[in-house]
């Protein structure tokens, strides 16, 4: 790992371990915060808090998870995105890996693909961009 | 016709310990209204009761997403809440043709539980 981002992962494994109250070990690259960490609906409030804190930035609503895009009916048909959908996902949220996703794009297994890496990339991002 | 149940249960030291960390930002996901009531409320549960009912009502309406804002849920007495719904969830719901969501709570010495079921009209 690139040794900033292994420095954002550090940072950011620990604001996971104080808002999900996980061990510093079970937070890899790869865990997905709900199925892996076990992360629910406050958990995200506290997540997105913790790291403005911790990284000194402001995370726009919808900037690191998405809103409002699964609201659109044409962005979401029985229960599954539409090819439209994932263009928007993707549009919106360019740190996010949809690749497994898209497979059985199911709008319930959505936040499973919300990962430690997602947020690293993100965070990656906006470094860059201070820069 | 009801479209969809939701029910939910939060620990209330996990909210005390949220509450502790990031008490300055509660207006980014409480309504104003919502705001003010937690002020005025004797009962330090209120904010651990609105996270149930809100996510409560996110499930009864079968939504994967939180927008915490856009379900504003106040306290008009004894048993009785009002729902308003804005922006998405308010499209969202329209969208299902949902007329009524009926929420109710409650707080015991550990935890605060609630239920929300989401009404559809004629079609």
């Amino acid at each position: 790992m690139e040794p900033v981002k292994q420095k954002i992962f550090d940072k950011v494994g620990e604001c996971l371990t104080a808002a999900l109250g996980v061990d510093r070990d079970e937070i890899k690259m790869e865990s997905s915060l709900t199925r892996d960490l076990g992360a629910e609906s406050i958990d995200f409030l506290d997540i997105v808090f913790r790291l403005e804190k911790a990284f000194g930035v402001k995370i726009p609503r919808g900037d690191l998870f998405p809103e409002n895009v699964l609201s659109n009916p044409e962005f979401v048909k029985d229960g599954k995105v539409t090819p439209q959908g994932m263009v928007e996902l993707k549009k919106r949220l360019p740190h996010t890996n949809f690749s497994d996703f898209e497979k059985e794009p199911l709008v319930s297994r959505l936040a499973d693909t919300f990962t430690v890496k997602m947020i690293v990339e993100y965070l990656a991002g906006r470094e860059t961009e201070r820069v | 016709m009801i479209e969809g149940v939701g029910i939910d249960l939060v620990h209330l030291e996990r909210v005390r310990r949220f509450y502790n960390n990031h008490k300055d930002s509660l207006s980014r996901f409480l309504t104003p209204q919502e705001l003010r009531a937690i002020a005025q409320s004797k009962k330090k549960s209120l904010l651990a009761l609105l996270f149930a009912l809100k996510e409560a009502v996110f499930k009864a309406l079968d939504y994967h997403w939180m927008n915490w804002k856009e379900i504003e849920i106040i306290h008009e007495g004894r048993r009785s809440w009002r729902v308003n719904l804005s922006g998405a969830m308010r499209k969202w719901a329209r969208n299902r043709r949902i007329k009524q969501i009926i929420v109710d709570g409650s707080i015991t010495s550990k935890h605060a539980f609630a239920y929300a079921m989401a009404l559809k009209g004629k079609t």
